[in-house]
């Protein structure tokens, strides 16, 4: 269950300006917008017009007139009929143009987190993101199709309507019309109470499943320590209150409707008596009489569920605001000017004297510097925490080095266009990354242009011959992350991903958890293939790997320590030569470093 | 059918005399709102009317008067709708509440094998929105029914008193809204299940987009996410827009069916008033009264769905509040001395087994270490002996007697858990440490917390002990917690402790500081040590290797060293991994 934001207690003094931007996202749709302002201008007249229609048959029935009653029957039905229409379009057009705008607002909201740095990803968490793009945006839509539309055909309605009665009867025209603010006073006094005991019940309801949530997942603690009773009673507080703040809820929720509707009977009333004055007068016929009756529904109609309303626009506020704050955040710095953008690279990697960090002050690499040359394999080793896989985001532009460059042929990668340079480099990542969909979305990854034999090439390169025998081929349904392929069948499909994009430059992190011992060698077999004829950077943990590289790079807490073959740093006898040792020893064995 | 309700409708019993008020007030409210009110306004418009018609002068003081009685009733009615809802709502929550009470009194007392089937979220969610929809089914819904039939038959009463042959008529489009409700509401229903299911498809695809941000930058497919997500949107505007459509044609028929009533009354009753078998006040209030006609046929499709909603979370309720509680065959106290013995144990969760045929033999006072791969059995094995999950019969015993023979209490207090994840309650660290004995006296907990190494980190913040863990107070380390659940566990001064694996985020040196502190604290009790690293286990008086649930090998650190088997070989990984990370570049 996704929690639903009560709605702020009120408006707030900057709220306006959000406000201000939420009107402005009607500005693309403006014509869609005129077209419900001239539907609700109808429908408001039809509305005022039609129980004129139904008084006028009223005053045919008093003056025995039957030609004249059938006149205006007939006349009433097809302006009930008319309203009928007219207010479904108002259905259609309104919610039609509330879609429009936010089909509008979370395309933009979705580009724009896409654009975010991935520092934001790491501080944000998804299920908030989630909840922005949906439920936010969703509020937004009420807005536009119920929120302010409807207050805006309420006032429509008054304005049409007030006219009418003063031509009617001035005095009883100014006796409805001083009901008005009293009636809007109450609701709007009632709506702001109601809203703050709902917070107050939101607010106890939050604590006590807060608390539910702690007590259910220390359930083994609870019964160690036999704190049951303990427990319980703590529950309970939270339960009563959470109780009792229902109760100021319905309280005052219990008064709300009684008590606006007496004072609309008052108004009635009020009016009931003058009318009788009037028509001893004669100035006012029985139908006149039923029209004002008529009329007081229709003005108090709308005050009923203005405090509805308000709540709508009060939640679409706070959710615009949410939203906007999302859009206002600074995207990754753009592109220079005149960005490079070469159709292949060479595949020349240089690291120079990189210093970086994630978090001030923790610096996770300490000045490397290392060339890879095109065509090259480098395998990177070294305990956990050493930086190796910063060394791999860096090079894709995840992330920015605080001091140093990172080059590719020649050219300090802020030199290229992020897009450019990202879609020349393959990653394989540890834990692969698969998307729910098919098989074949998941090798193409949106590139159109490979053809289906680029794909069984790429397949049968790699051994991921078993993905065409899946059920349902290429077509198979992958799962949510992948959930139905093992991990080596994942790894597997990686490296088919990446092949079949026939990058410049190959990233790889290989993967350190267990895979059953026949998809492991066919992993060992194919990775030198995948490898073969570009420039590889691997984060390696197979002695395999390791053998075949070029060279080996081997950090330690953020350095440089050793760089050579295998021989070479064998013979040398110091990290590298230990991490090997440890591979050998370490009880879940297997030769990983 | 009423079986299923049972479950809810026994808390309502204790509120009877509340609820027998709350519905009483109900049927005043309404009949003066759909009789009362009508009649005296008819009244009012009467006086009027009927001067007109005979050409006297109006009786300001008669029509005044019967203004002021359907004003009075209105407010009367008031008066007793206000008192209807208040006590038969509050009655619902009250009956809510009780209901969750249960439910968590329920939820301690289910045995772990059974809770373990369900993720914290879902039993949150059986605690919230199924107990508010049990609520909703028999309070609110129950209330707007009887509402909504006194309503209708009222009115229809009142229409047929004044005139049967107008009040038949008006039925007719009745009929029409009826049919156009059983014939809209499936439609809508089922529109408005494609739009959650559309927006449902969007939040599961940004979902998977923004969890996967990093890589959909790595590869630099934006493109294809955008395009996915707009086309998803696009899906999801069309089944906005069905949406509409069937709700317009709904509200549509509704209008075009009320108008018609409206309709009938002035053309038959119109004649009927030229004829002067019939009066114009009376004609309004056939008018007035169709209100009361409508709404209830609307509101019968709500109610409808409340109950079913209602009805599905009594079921899922019913799933757990019908489980059978933790057995407790509350057997003689044990003599506590905290001597285990386990014989031949094989133990399953439900598959296949996890433990296969472990026997060993514990004297009182002594320390066993258990070392082996992850999965292989190790938490499963000490999680036996507080029965947190039940042994079979006859293969584990403390002091003796089976640990099923012994009452939950008696077990429970005699062993003292530091578990794998150190799990904290927010609140403050004291309370904390003095989970297991809120009596404990100040020194006690004192030493707790300087035998488990947090005394340091405790004069570091801003309250000391009383400072709040967790939400609204300091986030503690992974080692700052376990190095508390420690000191919670020595607290509680069982005969037995077992540490699960309870210092993997604690440094080493820390580590080595608080094995020694134990050393002392451990003197005379039992304790089993559950550890990744050789250094926590090996001044055990035994050493037991897991793997796959089977003992792989058992002695003490000399005899495994010499053995030359797995112990020993992880010892002397362990000790080139301390050499690695010595390196100092």
């Amino acid at each position: 269950m996704r929690d639903v934001e009560p709605p702020p207690e009120d408006l707030q003094r900057g709220d306006w300006r959000t406000v201000l931007r939420l009107l402005r996202l009607i500005v693309p749709h403006r014509r869609l917008f005129y077209g419900s302002i001239g539907v609700l201008v109808l429908l408001a007249g039809v509305k005022v017009g039609a129980p004129g229609a139904f008084a006028r048959a009223v005053d045919a029935m008093s003056h025995r007139d039957a030609g004249a009653l059938v006149g205006w029957v007939a006349t009433f039905g097809l302006l009930m009929g008319l309203y009928a229409l007219v207010d479904f379009l108002r259905i259609q057009i309104t919610i039609l143009t509330g879609q429009r705008v936010i089909a509008d607002v979370r395309t933009r909201l979705f580009r724009h987190i896409h654009k975010l740095p991935v520092r934001f990803f790491d501080k944000t968490p998804v299920g908030t993101l989630v909840t922005r793009v949906t439920n936010d945006v969703e509020a937004l839509a009420e807005v536009f199709s119920s929120g302010i539309v409807a207050i805006f055909h309420d006032v429509l309605v008054l304005i049409v309507l007030v006219p009418v009665l003063f031509w009617l009867n001035t005095t009883m025209a100014l006796v409805a019309l001083a009901a008005l603010p009293t009636v809007v006073g109450i609701s709007l006094w009632f709506g702001k109470r109601m809203r703050l005991a709902y917070r107050e019940t939101r607010a106890r309801l939050s604590s006590l499943n807060g608390f539910q949530q702690e007590a259910f997942t220390g359930i083994p603690v609870t019964r160690l320590f036999r704190r049951e009773a303990m427990m319980e009673e703590r529950f309970d507080r939270r339960n009563i209150a959470f109780r009792d703040a229902n109760f100021k809820a319905i309280l005052n929720f219990s008064l709300f409707w009684p008590i606006v509707d007496s004072a609309a009977t008052c108004a009635l009333a009020a009016v009931l008596v003058l009318a009788a004055n009037e028509a001893g007068h004669l100035r006012l016929s029985v139908g006149e009489l039923t029209y004002f009756w008529i009329s007081l529904q229709i003005f108090f109609g709308p005050i009923r569920e203005m405090s509805d309303r308000f709540n709508v626009l009060l939640a679409a506020v706070a959710a615009g605001e949410r939203v906007f704050s999302i859009l206002d955040q600074a995207p990754e710095t753009a592109d220079a000017p005149g960005a490079l953008a070469p159709a292949r690279l060479e595949g020349d990697v240089e690291f120079r004297d990189v210093h970086f960090s994630y978090i001030e002050g923790e610096q996770v690499l300490r000045g490397i510097s290392f060339r890879v040359r095109k065509g090259e394999t480098v395998a990177i080793v070294g305990p956990t925490g050493a930086g190796k896989t910063s060394i791999l985001a860096l090079l894709s532009r995840l992330w920015d080095p605080q001091q140093g460059s990172v080059l590719v042929d020649g050219r300090d990668v802020k030199d290229y266009a992020r897009h450019a340079l990202r879609s020349r480099i393959a990653v394989v990542m540890q834990d692969v990354f698969l998307f729910a969909g098919t098989v074949e979305d998941n090798l193409r990854l949106g590139n159109a242009r490979l053809t289906k034999e680029d794909l069984d090439r790429a397949c049968a390169t790699v051994h991921a011959e078993f993905l065409g025998r899946l059920d349902g081929g290429y077509g198979a349904d992958i799962r949510e992350r992948g959930g139905n392929l093992s991990v080596g069948q994942k790894q597997l499909l990686a490296f088919a991903r990446a092949l079949a994009s026939d990058p410049d430059i190959l990233v790889l992190d290989e993967a350190t958890s267990s895979i059953d011992t026949e998809t492991e060698s066919l992993i060992q077999d194919a990775l030198p293939k995948l490898l073969k004829g570009r420039t590889a950077i691997v984060v390696a943990h197979r002695l395999s790997t390791v053998r075949e590289a070029n060279r080996i790079l081997c950090l330690h807490h953020g350095r440089l320590l050793e760089e050579g073959t295998h021989e070479e740093l064998l013979k040398k006898g110091g990290l590298y030569a230990r991490l090997c040792q440890l591979s050998y020893a370490s009880l879940n064995g297997g030769g990983r470093i | 059918m009423f079986r299923r309700w049972r479950l809810v409708l026994r808390y309502l019993p204790p509120y009877r005399r509340t609820m027998v008020l709350g519905l009483l007030a109900l049927l005043v409210s309404n009949a003066l709102s759909n009789a009362g009110t009508p009649f005296l306004l008819k009244s009012a418009i009467q006086a009027i009317t009927g001067s007109l018609d005979r050409k006297v002068p109006i009786h300001l003081d008669k029509v005044a008067l019967f203004a002021l009685l359907a004003l009075a009733s209105e407010a009367v009615s008031g008066v007793f709708s206000f008192v209807k809802r208040k006590l038969l709502i509050e009655t619902s929550r009250r009956a809510e509440s009780d209901l969750r009470a249960d439910l968590f009194r329920h939820l301690q007392r289910l045995p772990l094998s059974f809770l373990g089937r369900f993720r914290t979220g879902d039993l949150i969610s059986r605690a919230t929105s199924d107990v508010e929809a049990a609520r909703m089914a028999v309070g609110p819904a129950i209330m707007w029914l009887l509402d909504a039939l006194l309503s209708f038959g009222i009115a229809f009463v009142v229409m047929l008193v004044l005139s049967p042959r107008i009040a038949l008529w008006t039925l007719v489009p009745l009929l029409g809204i009826s049919v156009a409700l059983v014939l809209f509401a499936p439609r809508m229903h089922v529109a408005s299940r494609a739009v959650q299911d559309k927006l449902a498809e969007i939040a599961a695809r940004s979902q998977e987009s923004f969890a996967g941000a990093r890589v959909v930058k790595t590869f630099a497919i934006e493109e294809r996410e955008f395009s996915d997500l707009d086309k998803l949107g696009q899906d999801y505007l069309a089944a906005n827009l069905r949406l509409a459509r069937v709700r317009g044609v709904t509200t549509l028929s509704i209008t075009v069916m009320g108008a018609g009533g409206a309709l009938v009354i002035l053309l038959v009753g119109g004649r009927m008033v030229i004829d002067g078998t019939f009066d114009i006040s009376s004609l309004l209030i056939f008018n007035y009264l169709q209100q009361s006609l409508i709404w209830p046929m609307m509101a019968i499709g709500y109610i409808i769905s409340l109950v079913q909603r209602g009805a599905a979370g009594v079921d899922r309720l019913q799933e757990v509040m019908g489980a059978g509680e933790e057995e407790d065959r509350g057997g003689a106290p044990a003599s506590a001395r905290g001597e285990i013995a386990i014989s031949h144990l094989t133990f399953a969760y439900g598959g296949s087994p996890v433990l296969s045929d472990i026997s060993l033999r514990v004297p009182a006072g002594t320390t066993v270490g258990i070392v082996g791969p992850t999965g292989s059995g190790k938490s499963t094995l000490v999680s036996l002996l507080p029965r947190l999950f039940d042994p079979p019969p006859g293969t584990v015993f403390l002091d003796g007697a089976d640990v099923l023979d012994l009452s939950l209490k008696t077990l429970r207090g005699a062993i003292a858990v530091v578990p794998q994840e150190a799990f904290l309650f927010s609140a403050t660290v004291r309370e904390n440490v003095a989970f297991g004995r809120h009596d404990a006296p100040p020194d006690v907990v004192e030493a707790a917390v300087g035998d488990a190494h947090l005394l340091g980190d405790i004069e570091g913040f801003p309250q000391g002990l009383e400072t709040r863990v967790g939400e609204r107070g300091i986030t503690l380390s992974g080692g700052q917690k376990q190095r508390a659940a420690l000191a919670r566990a020595l607290v509680a001064d069982a005969r037995v402790l077992i540490l699960d694996d309870a210092l993997s985020a604690v440094d080493a040196a820390t580590e080595a500081a608080i094995l020694e502190n134990l050393r002392r604290v451990r003197a005379g009790r039992t304790a089993f040590v559950v550890a990744h690293r050789v250094s926590a286990v090996k001044d055990a008086d035994l050493i037991v290797v897991l793997r796959d649930g089977r003992v792989e090998e058992q002695g003490t650190h000399a005899e495994l060293l010499r053995r030359d088997g797995p112990y020993a070989r992880l010892a002397r990984a362990q000790a080139l991994e301390a050499e690695i990370e010595a390196i100092e570049p």
